[in-house]
């Protein structure tokens, strides 16, 4: 039985899409990052390589979608939207279901182990594991796949009269750069449609037809930079899965045959995650830990935020004058980042006292989603 | 059985509780390092399992006194294993361990009473063991050459320390 | 001519570093715009190094596990090629040892020569700082403008060019134009670097490839408290010289935010990485993430573009192809004499390829190959390329080789400020004063450039390590003087006040200062090591009460005033029983085993290496004085190029890496101009 999605029917939901979009790709990052940093130091390099490199192209994706917005005239907002009469938080508490994209089933925060590298294929397959799309359980006011998410937004952008678009607080190419490939600064229709195209190439929305075309292709400029950009997120991670890098002449749909990949899971710390209701009340250091990496990862959204919406971050500075100057929030999000990832590591190599087989585990708790 | 059976002690926490006690990190910070189960096994190298059997016994009786009289200076403890000569020179190589991920060898006058291991020299742990030195922490830094701040983190005025 | 044997390669260059990897690149990307393909060996006589981020990984954990961590802990040294260790500085007093007793150098003296270098692929590059300064205009004329040392046969406007592409091109600079004050400048910053290439830089209006790495907040602290200050110092003709300070950004080979245009370099095999400085604070002795430019990724987009091995159709001649040879020390640089007719020329290279790394090579015995070339490039590092030539007894007419060795004395000052500056954050440095590089002064004493330290005293002190001993104590009676929380406080006070300041000495070129070679002094493959006399000037030592004045009254103004006196003549012992108090003030001392000491007018002063070795084949016009040309070619084998910092005249009082590229385009540009076949 098919329900095609409903399209996006205005610029009021459009936005609300654009707001959607931008929660969704952050929702994944913990995902991924959790499972990044449980990776015992000095080990298991090729996988934290594989991982690093998705989630730094979710950052990429989520940035796009900030340009987007911006470029509509919305500012980006960590504040639940209203979507066909939905009233969705973008920015998700986990263990997470979307209920707009329920084909992706539930995010969860986990250790690398092979159940979560098989979590990350479904995120990233195109029917997340599903044979048809059909098969997918969704209401008609939300989408089966990420694919058909971001398909909606794009025909929106095409098809909707009555945008109109200026570049406004644009993440610019100089200020985010790295292996994930270029910001995309948008300013009129064509770009829009470039950003979210480029978001769909690579990203969690995998078109259906890249399943049959081959798993890779490494020219000599790729060795010189990344080398992943021919590279599916879904194909990373079926390498992952398998052990096994594919051969150049593979499809994606195919099984790696290649040469092996080393995943040690056993050199990963033995996190685990408690729901924040689960969690005993009490002033106990470890309690203290979690609650410490909460407040930063708290912080450090905020500040992406306000970067998002153009704005400079007064801060403290003894030799300002006035003992304060503005600061680029977007810089302050990159320390945010770096500190995180150390409290993270510093979690997962804590004893949980209630459970000592195991070690606790970051929650991403964001703090004003309910 | 019943009543009679003996709580086991728990080694490895009594650990921790002497490496609070002597570094001012608490629990957390320590078990954040993901050092504790190396440098429990570095004090074995380094003096025994006897000898650590007994400064083991003594601290945690000191901490309980402590504890119980609720001792902020925690005298019991200063007096039962820093100003102790059979315990201090341990406590000392214990506090320069966490701090600088590295064994400094114990006195040739320690050794002249209670002996000495082969492992009793200088020696950096291990990489980790440097990374996670105290130090970098109680400076408001980290450490040169790893968990690098990020970009322009160096402009921004330095976060007071505790 | 055509009957003559062809020869292996069109280029042979002898040393993995930086020169020879730029030259390569030079010469195949020159080249090819007149359809040549060149065919190039490089030599590397250390170890091959990481070419893929997990095993660069490899070395940064070696310098993490390293119990002495030195610029050279990560690489480790072959017996079979052994590099100098700045553990061997050791005093020299006692004229009875043997000096080729103990480390690579066999030193001489008087004064120990202070600085390291690295043998292996990549060279010194690997722990160098960053800092890309280009020299001033009076630096290339100090005979003509101050009467002393010589002048460069080129002067700064013909070097500007290279210094662009050297920026651009090869290392990847961060700077801001307008943040850079020099004195000795008529014009302004912007003149100053104004460029003649302006289909790049509209009207010639320069800007480097990258924004400038953001000053440290202790720089800025700094530029709050001291900029506009004027440090008088007393002179000679003047009764008074003054300098007004002024904090200034150091140009940087370190990725930060690039130009429009300008695509960022970043780790070798893994360029995900280092795409921009993350503030590591280990530039010396390796940067974890490769934002800093090193040596690798020249030669890994050598490999990766240009590979020996030709694919299957592929035709040989119709692409440039590199092959890199490591553990290959080069050993005689085989020649013919000049005749009354026509100078002399290089007719192969010897070298030894050894097997057993790490130890002497009995196993299987080194093999012994030459190889020959149309052209030559020795780019081995300064002093390796002088005891090749002398051993080799090469180009060497001018009686100039291994003469003028040269470096910049490094005078530390260092102290305790008032207030919490966040030390040991940030790249080695970010920021100098430049007042002193250049000025009248220069007839009587040499400059000095001042390069203030982010990482708190570990330079002079081995801090933090020894701020933990010295507070924790008890090696005399076992007892912890601090413990728990009182220390960990105790160290948060302490540590992030800590500031430390290089007073970098330009050295003057002097005939007595020389590398030569001794058959009794070999290494275990049988190759001749360094024998170093070494010796400053009393003009160069001239400037030492300058720096230590100026350091004075600097330190005053930053509140720093107090002297913390420092019992004369106690060698440095973490740990003693009672442990500094650590008021706020000037700590500077010297300790009395130091290897490296200066007596001057009364006073003494020790001195540090600062790695810039340089001058041992100086270029000139005039063959009787000078070993190299101004394009670096022998003056007496005309197909031997003898480059890197050792064909510097002088040294000025930048960091010599720059112009080092600078001259090593130059000359890829001259060989691919000239020196390839059809």
């Amino acid at each position: 039985m098919t329900t095609e999605p409903a399209p996006i029917k205005d610029i009021g939901e459009l936005k609300a899409a654009l707001q959607l979009a931008i929660g969704l790709e952050l929702s994944t990052i913990p995902v991924y990052l959790t499972a990044l940093y449980s990776i015992k130091d000095g080990t298991n390099t090729d996988a934290a390589q594989a991982i690093r490199s998705v989630v730094m192209e979710e950052m990429l994706h989520m940035v796009l979608a900030v340009n987007v917005l911006n470029a509509l005239g919305e500012k980006p907002s960590v504040n639940p939207v209203n979507f066909r009469n939905r009233r969705l938080n973008p920015i998700p508490r986990y263990p997470h279901t979307s209920p707009l994209i329920p084909g992706i089933g539930e995010l969860a925060l986990r250790p690398l182990t092979p159940a979560a590298v098989d979590s990350f294929i479904k995120i990233e397959h195109p029917y997340h594991g599903a044979v048809r799309p059909d098969d997918i359980k969704c209401a008609r006011d939300a989408y089966p796949t990420i694919g058909t998410f971001y398909e909606a937004i794009q025909t929106a952008l095409q098809d909707l009269d009555g945008l109109h678009f200026h570049s406004a607080h644009q993440v610019k190419a100089t200020q985010y750069y790295g292996g994930a490939g270029e910001v995309i600064e948008v300013k009129d229709r064509e770009t829009a449609l470039k950003a979210i195209g480029k978001i769909i190439d690579e990203g969690e929305g995998l078109p259906p037809n890249q399943l049959d075309k081959q798993a890779k292709k490494v020219t000599t400029q790729d060795k010189l930079n990344s080398g992943w950009q021919m590279y599916s997120h879904y194909a990373r991670f079926r390498e992952l899965q398998t052990g096994r890098r594919y051969r150049s002449t593979q499809l994606a749909r195919e099984t790696p045959e290649g040469s092996l990949l080393l995943v040690d899971y056993s050199a990963v710390h033995p996190a685990k995650y408690i729901k924040l209701d689960d969690a005993e009340p009490q002033d106990s250091p470890e309690s203290i830990a979690l609650n410490e990496f909460d407040a930063a990862y708290t912080q450090l959204v905020n500040d992406l935020y306000l970067a998002f919406s153009g704005k400079m971050k007064p801060v403290k500075d003894k030799i300002a004058p006035k003992g304060e100057r503005e600061a680029d929030p977007l810089l302050l999000a990159v320390h945010g980042m770096r500190a995180l990832k150390d409290k993270a590591v510093a979690l997962m190599r804590t004893p949980n006292p209630a459970n000592p087989t195991h070690t606790l585990c970051p929650r991403f708790h964001y703090a004003s989603t309910p | 059985m019943g009543n009679d059976t003996p709580t086991h002690p728990d080694p490895k926490g009594i650990f921790t509780d002497i490496s609070v006690e002597l570094t001012g990190f608490d629990r957390a910070e320590l078990g954040g390092t993901g050092m504790v189960d190396t440098y429990y096994d570095t004090l074995l190298r380094m003096i025994g399992e006897r000898e650590a059997g007994q400064l083991f016994r003594y601290a945690q009786e000191a901490l309980d006194a402590d504890r119980k009289e609720q001792r902020k200076d925690n005298a019991a403890f200063k007096k039962a294993v820093i100003d102790n000569p059979r315990f201090g020179p341990v406590a000392l190589g214990l506090i320069k361990l966490w701090y600088l991920g590295r064994w400094y060898p114990l006195s040739a006058a320690y050794r002249d009473r209670f002996g000495s291991t082969a492992d009793d020299v200088e020696h950096v742990v291990s990489g980790q063991g440097y990374r996670e030195g105290l130090v970098w922490a109680a400076a408001g830094a980290h450490p040169m050459g790893a968990k690098p701040p990020g970009f322009g983190s160096w402009a921004e005025p330095p976060s007071p320390t505790p | 001519m055509s009957n003559l044997p062809v020869p292996d390669y069109d280029l042979v260059i002898v040393g993995g570093g930086i020169s020879g990897a730029v030259i390569a690149k030079t010469v195949i990307e020159q080249a090819a715009k007149k359809k040549k393909f060149p065919r190039i060996l490089i030599l590397e006589a250390g170890r091959a190094t990481a070419l893929s981020a997990d095993k660069y990984d490899t070395y940064v954990e070696a310098y993490h596990k390293a119990l002495v961590k030195v610029p050279n802990s990560p690489y480790p040294a072959s017996r079979s090629a052994p590099q100098p260790d700045v553990l061997d500085i050791r005093p020299l007093d006692n004229t009875d040892a043997d000096p080729g007793g103990q480390g690579y150098f066999v030193q001489k003296g008087p004064m120990p020569f202070g600085s390291d270098y690295t043998r292996s692929l990549g060279g010194t590059t690997l722990h160098w700082l960053g800092t890309c300064l280009r020299m001033l205009p009076n630096d290339f004329k100090m005979r003509t403008t101050y009467n002393k040392g010589v002048d460069w046969p080129i002067d700064y406007e013909a070097l500007k060019p290279y210094y662009e592409r050297a920026e651009w091109d090869i290392l990847g600079v961060a700077a801001n134009v307008e943040h850079q004050h020099y004195p000795g400048l008529t014009g302004s910053p912007e003149e100053f670097f104004k460029s003649n290439n302006t289909t790049k830089f509209h009207e010639g209006s320069y800007h480097f490839p990258m924004a400038e790495i953001p000053s440290s907040w202790l720089d800025q602290y700094m530029a709050h408290t001291v900029d506009g200050m004027t440090i008088s110092l007393p002179g000679k003709a003047k009764p008074e010289h003054t300098f007004k300070i002024k904090i200034s950004n150091t140009p940087v080979a370190r990725n930060s935010t690039p130009a429009a245009g300008y695509n960022v370099v970043g780790a070798v095999g893994n360029a995900d990485q280092g795409q921009r400085c993350q503030g590591n604070s280990s530039c010396i002795p390796i940067c974890p993430v490769q934002a800093k430019y090193n040596a690798l990724k020249t030669l890994y987009e050598l490999i990766v573009k240009y590979p020996d091995q030709l694919k299957a159709g592929e035709q040989p001649g119709t692409r440039a192809r590199v092959t890199i040879q490591s553990q290959s020390v080069a050993t005689n640089v085989v020649h013919t004499k000049a005749t009354s007719t026509d100078k002399g020329k290089v007719t192969g290279l010897t070298y030894k390829k050894y097997y057993d790394d790490g130890a002497p090579p009995q196993g299987t015995p080194p093999t012994e190959y030459t190889v020959t070339a149309r052209t030559y490039v020795l780019a081995a590092n300064a002093i390796e390329n002088a005891t090749l030539l002398l051993a080799s007894k090469a180009a060497n007419t001018s009686d100039q080789v291994g003469r003028n060795l040269m470096d910049h004395p490094l005078l530390l000052t260092w102290g305790l400020l008032p207030e919490n500056v966040g030390a040991y954050r940030g790249p080695g440095s970010t920021s100098g004063i430049p007042a002193f590089r250049d000025g009248a002064f220069r007839k009587d004493r040499t400059a000095f450039r001042v390069e203030i330290g982010n990482w708190g005293w570990n330079f002079p002190e081995d801090t933090p390590y020894t701020t933990v001993l010295d507070l924790v104590g008890g090696n005399e009676d076992g007892k912890a003087q601090l413990h728990g929380r009182e220390l960990r406080k105790r160290l948060g006070e302490i540590l992030p006040r800590q500031f430390r300041i290089a007073w970098e000495l330009e050295q003057d070129p002097e005939g007595r200062n020389r590398v030569t070679v001794e058959d009794r002094y070999k290494d275990a493959l049988g190759k001749h090591r360094p024998v170093i006399d070494y010796d400053l000037s009393d003009y160069m030592k001239a400037s030492l009460p300058w720096a230590a004045e100026a350091s004075r009254q600097l330190f005053e103004k930053l509140g720093m005033k107090n002297k913390v006196p420092h019992l004369p003549c106690e060698p440095e012992k973490p740990g003693r029983k009672k442990a500094r108090s650590y008021e706020t003030g000037d700590y500077t001392h010297y300790a009395c085993d130091d290897a490296s000491k200066v007596k001057y007018g009364g006073e003494t002063y020790a001195v540090r290496g600062a790695g810039h070795v340089v001058g041992t084949h100086r270029m000139g016009a005039d063959p009787t004085t000078s070993v190299v040309d101004s394009y670096q070619r022998s003056h007496d084998l005309p197909n031997l190029f003898i480059v890197g910092c050792g064909s510097m005249p002088t040294l000025g009082t930048s960091n010599p890496t720059l112009t080092m590229t600078a001259l090593a385009l130059r000359t890829g540009d001259e060989i691919a101009a000239k020196e390839l076949s059809a």
